[in-house]
């Protein structure tokens, strides 16, 4: 079985009208996931009772696999009558998935931040939400900017699970031409290239960002 | 402030510690800083012992000692940056607690200047100043930009506003730190070792600054082995050693004829 250009090329079209659904549902879910990591990263941290809640929280989430949230979010929750999109379950799921990852990555980040930073915000009297939002947060994007960005990519290869909840996305389309077809090697690799090419896109993103991060204070 | 953990310790100082519970409004004659029987432990380690301690408004205290005596502790303890077992605080009259609310009220105005400087790398000199003038006490940008430049022009760094702290020496810093300090006009200074970190060259521009504050009545409370300064500027010795306060004194007498002979010897240390 020879690898045909031509039908790979037939096959673009198909597979890129739901590249719009891959890059909505990764660029929500990023966000998502860093919002839902953060406030549980901050939430820990308040200390007590809530911080073991919050610590339980991540590990827990870090040791479940992608897709027993997905089925959980898609069939477990309409048995109590709470019944989501599809795409909604996607972005949701995948957020949670990762935002247990990203809480990891946002606590080193915002641990390798000098104490003396919180504790001279405080002594001003600041309060604890400015000292978060004017110190800690903005000094913990440039230390967490590499790996975050890591993680997005990740984010980003994950959207195929999203074909086990029946919404549309670029593997599945593959899937099904490659099953009406009998081949799979055109429709694959040409899926593996947009995904490449998405994933370099990411990583430039995050560069250009970490440089404005990095910007003018020289560190 | 009071941790049940140690109640009986509590117990054990007896009435001094009934100060620190009421929560009484300052009045103009109550000392700025009251510490009363205070005791603090870092886990086994007991970092400050039954230490009382008034400082009158106006007053410039240095505290110095040897490294571990505790005298860093003790004067982080004044802004709640941190906590201790028993005893009491007052500022102007005012109780620390454990409460946020009266903790910000009281950080307001108590100003604080670290060994490390802590300027907010992120932040321009002017943003590092006007971040708590904005948000604290809620001024505007404009009325914030001008409290900023006027206590930059009194350490005598107006034209590096625009700059990041990075950019500066660390004797810059830590004039910047100072007027940082400054602009939410507090009532009492705290220094913790603020030219230890400090190349040598640079330590006289950040003594002069102090030296300047000292002669316009701020009340500051300084740990420092700057001895020259002690001299010039307190008008109180404190001489700490193991958590305890051994002896204070007068600049005068402390140096020329310090009553305690752990005093004398470290003095003997520090002073050629």
């Amino acid at each position: 079985m020879s690898f045909d250009l031509a039908f790979a090329a037939s096959t673009i079209p198909t597979i890129l009208s739901v590249v719009g659904t891959t890059i909505g549902v990764a660029l929500l879910s990023c966000a998502g996931a860093s919002i839902l990591g953060f406030s549980l990263e901050m939430a820990r941290r308040a200390g007590s009772i809530a911080g073991y809640a919050m610590r339980f929280a991540i590990d827990f989430i870090r040791s479940t696999p992608a897709l027993a949230w997905l089925y959980f979010l898609y069939f477990v929750l309409p048995h109590w009558n709470v019944t989501l999109p599809a795409l909604v379950v996607g972005i949701l799921g995948l957020s949670i998935y990762f935002s247990g990852y990203l809480a990891e990555v946002f606590k080193a980040g915002i641990d390798a931040i000098p104490k003396g930073q919180a504790e001279a915000a405080k002594a001003l009297g600041l309060h604890r939400s400015d000292v978060v939002f004017f110190i800690l947060a903005p000094q913990m994007l440039r230390n967490v900017a590499a790996p975050v960005g890591n993680h997005f990519v990740s984010i980003l290869k994950a959207t195929p699970y999203l074909a086990v909840i029946a919404v549309p996305e670029m593997l599945g389309r593959a899937f099904d031409i490659a099953s009406d077809t009998y081949r799979y090697a055109e429709p694959l690799t040409v899926v593996g290239i947009v995904f490449l090419l998405l994933a370099l896109a990411i990583a430039h993103v995050v560069k250009v960002l970490e440089r404005k991060f990095l910007g003018p204070t020289g560190r | 402030m009071n941790d049940s953990g140690h109640s009986m310790r509590r117990q054990a100082q007896g009435p001094a510690t009934q100060i620190g519970q009421g929560q009484s409004a300052s009045r103009h004659d109550d000392p700025a800083v009251d510490a009363t029987a205070l005791n603090k432990w870092f886990g086994g380690f007991h970092a400050l012992k039954d230490i009382d301690l008034a400082v009158a408004q106006g007053s410039r205290i240095v505290i110095c000692g040897p490294s571990g005596s505790g005298k860093s502790t003790l004067i982080r303890c004044v802004n709640g940056l941190e906590t201790f077992q028993s005893g009491a605080i007052r500022i102007g009259g005012v109780g620390l607690t454990r409460d946020q609310k009266q903790l910000r009220k009281i950080r307001r105005e108590v100003g604080m200047v670290f060994q490390q400087f802590n300027l907010f790398p992120h932040l321009t000199v002017m943003s590092n100043c006007t971040l708590a003038l904005r948000r604290v006490l809620g001024k505007s940008k404009a009325e914030a930009a001008g409290i900023a430049l006027h206590y930059l022009e009194r350490v005598r760094i107006p034209e590096q506003a625009h700059k990041y702290p990075g950019q500066l020496s660390g004797g810059q810093q830590q004039r910047v730190a100072i007027a940082r300090a400054l602009c939410m006009n507090p009532k009492i200074m705290l220094f913790d070792e603020p030219t230890s970190s400090l190349d040598p060259e640079m330590v006289k521009e950040v003594l002069d600054v102090m030296i300047d504050l000292a002669e316009g009545g701020m009340t500051m409370l300084c740990v420092t082995h700057e001895m020259g300064f002690a001299r010039q500027a307190a008008d109180q010795m404190v001489f700490m050693d193991q958590g305890r306060i051994v002896e204070t004194a007068p600049p005068d007498s402390f140096f020329a004829a310090p009553s305690q002979e752990r005093t004398r010897l470290f003095l003997d240390k520090m002073l050629h």
